[in-house]
């Protein structure tokens, strides 16, 4: 559906999207989620071809955008909710996109609905909150009744209620068939919502793999362990090499032990008789397991090298945040990294 | 595609089979988008107003009693209708430029050169049907406030055809050079270069080949197309070289937006 081969985009000095190599399927939501920066708008853009690659192709069935003869009824793409002409009505907005494609003015009525927009379609695009421009720039995604929707952080400034409704929006057009590629730099916002995760830092493909292998990879459960006797510590942590645990000092008073239960890593201390002031289970959420994907990105110059399926979790970074109630228990909750 | 009989929420898909879009359908845009601004009647009117006191301005102080009435419509077009005009052709470009909603405009027609035509042919086609009415205010007008002049049917109907053709090329030319420039401040700084300074910078200097290569700017070409006697090169000349003026601008810009960035 979406095909995208080694496309990298530089300015200058800046590598803003880095050989990026990948397809998006169709029939499902294709997270693509990456911290600030990471190149997911730039990545976008060049799939519209708004701006062009410094190198590689982005493809949508085999074509470049420019090449469609109707491309809004094959991509339905969202990008900056404020593109719109300020002193031009929602209804006229929506009608320019329609005649460039001999779209009827019957179907700007039914997207002005679908979005809900019905009562407000005659009001300036410029009088519209953001949620309302998110909702507008829907419609016009809409449109052309497109197989292929691309959007990018449509949640970003909406209220609970927005996200929601984004949120089930999303899911129907899955449901229907359609490819939606979907941008966040919120990783409790993707796991609701994306059925495929892609990730990027600097640029560079990080992840590409189905939600369900990397929350089974993340969920995989740590030990937090602190007493006060270093020297003991280090004979646990001894103990626990042998039972095969991964082991990692977050600083001399301190481990955390991944591959063990929480129960057996106690019984162990025990056994040595070792003094814990900590013996805690950590559940390693989604935002967690995002957070140690990217971290090599964010601060470090060297991100995991790009490949297909998923790369391992292995923590590479600085010092985590305690272990956090699995995302999307809140609405609004969410980690912005 | 085929296996999808609804869009969400059950509306009903749009046209089973895609038709429509191509030039008619960005024109169709186009003239949607600038119809959809009250500012284009704003414009209007105000080209209107500069029309009908510039060209009453002109009648008055003209003495000649061999004119055509048309005369002072002919220079309030140059000395300052066709800047207004000029400026909604313009804004059809730099405005989507400085909201952001040109991204939505390639999304639409992302052939550069498509949209550019589509643009030149709204912006153009406006100018020439409004460059009738002003042209016809302004001999009303002008005409009024001769003391003497001369009504000649055919020769005053050419001559408002004229205004409308020089306001429609000049238009052209203006969506062209915006496309360049971009920002509203930059095209018109680059427009007033163009039309009046290089134009009297060129007369400045005395040799006669840089007075001469002024008349070749498409302010004089312009002039001299919808000039009452032959000068330089007369009309037709006048009329070809504005032609390519516009054409140029609009080349240009088709080969700049192909290559940058929008
Ligand atoms: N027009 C531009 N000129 C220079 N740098 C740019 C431009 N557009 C984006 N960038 C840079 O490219 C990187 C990627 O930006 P972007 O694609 O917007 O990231 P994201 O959407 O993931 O937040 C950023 O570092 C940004 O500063
Ligand atoms: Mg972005």
């Amino acid at each position: 559906m979406l095909t995208l081969q080694g496309l990298t985009k530089r300015y200058g000095e800046k590598t803003a999207v880095d050989r990026l190599t990948l397809d998006v399927a169709p029939g499902k939501i294709t997270g693509f989620l990456g911290p600030n920066g990471a190149g997911k708008s730039t990545t976008m853009r060049m799939i519209l071809g708004l701006d062009h690659p410094t190198s590689g192709t982005a493809l949508i069935k085999g074509k470049r955008y420019a090449d469609l003869a109707h491309p809004l009824r094959e991509v339905g793409a969202l990008l900056d909710a404020k593109a719109v002409h300020p002193r031009r009505t929602a209804y006229r907005h929506l009608l320019a996109m329609a005649r460039s494609h001999g779209i009827g003015a019957k179907r700007v009525d039914q997207v002005l609905d679908v979005a809900g927009l019905g009562e407000v379609a005659g009001k300036r695009a410029g009088s519209f909150s953001l949620g309302m421009g998110q909702r507008l720039g829907i419609a016009g995604a809409l449109l052309g009744d497109p197989e292929v929707l691309m959007l990018d952080e449509p949640v970003n400034g909406l209220d609970p209620d927005g996200v929601l409704w984004i949120r089930n929006f999303l899911r129907s057009l899955a449901a229907e068939g359609r490819t939606v590629f979907v941008s966040s730099h919120l990783m409790s916002e993707m796991e609701l919502t994306a059925d495929r995760l892609i990730v990027i830092g600097k640029g560079k493909l990080i992840a590409d793999a189905p939600m369900a292998d990397i929350l089974s990879r993340s969920s995989r459960n740590s030990v937090r362990v602190r007493g006060p006797e270093a020297e003991g510590l280090r004979l646990l942590a001894d103990r626990l090499l042998e039972e095969a645990a991964d082991v990692t000092w977050e600083s001399a008073g301190e481990l955390v032990v991944t591959g063990l239960s929480v129960e057996r890593v106690g019984d162990l201390a025990h056994e040595r008789h070792v003094r814990l002031h900590e013996l805690r289970a950590v559940e390693a959420s989604l935002e967690q397991a995002y957070m140690e994907l990217t971290a090599g990105s964010v601060e470090y110059g060297q991100a995991p090298p790009p490949g297909p399926g998923v790369q391992p979790l292995a923590y590479g970074g600085p010092p985590l945040p305690y272990g956090q109630p699995h995302a999307g228990q809140g609405e609004g909750e969410s980690l912005v990294v | 595609m085929s296996s999808l009989t609804t869009s969400p929420a059950g509306a009903p898909r749009a046209t089973p089979r895609p038709s429509g879009g191509g030039l008619p359908g960005a024109v169709a845009a186009e003239w949607t988008k600038l119809w959809s601004l009250r500012s284009t009647w704003y414009f209007l009117l105000v080209a209107a107003a500069v029309m009908a006191v510039t060209a009453g301005c002109i009648g008055t102080v003209s003495h000649d009693p061999a004119a055509s009435v048309a005369r002072p419509a002919t220079l309030a077009t140059v000395y300052g209708v066709e800047f207004v005009v000029a400026a909604l052709a313009m804004l059809s470009v730099t405005g989507e430029y400085a909201t952001g909603s040109i991204t939505n405009t390639l999304q639409c027609v992302p052939n550069r050169a498509r949209m550019l035509v589509a643009k030149s042919i709204t912006l153009g086609g406006v100018a020439f049907g409004a460059g009738i009415v002003l042209a016809a205010i302004g001999v009303a007008a002008g005409g009024a406030a001769m003391d003497a002049g001369v009504f000649e049917m055919s020769y005053v109907a050419g001559q408002v055809l004229a205004i409308a053709v020089h306001l429609a090329l000049l238009s052209v030319l203006t969506v062209g050079l915006a496309a360049i420039v971009r920002s509203s401040a930059g095209a018109i700084t680059a427009l007033f270069l163009l039309l009046l300074i290089v134009p009297m910078i060129l007369q400045s200097i005395p040799a006669d080949f840089f007075t001469d290569l002024a008349q070749f700017l498409p302010q004089a070409a312009g002039a001299q197309f919808m000039a009452d006697e032959a000068e330089l090169y007369g009309p037709v000349a006048g009329l070809l070289i504005l032609v390519a003026w516009a054409a140029a601008f609009l080349t240009a810009a088709t080969v700049v937006l192909r290559r940058r960035d929008a």
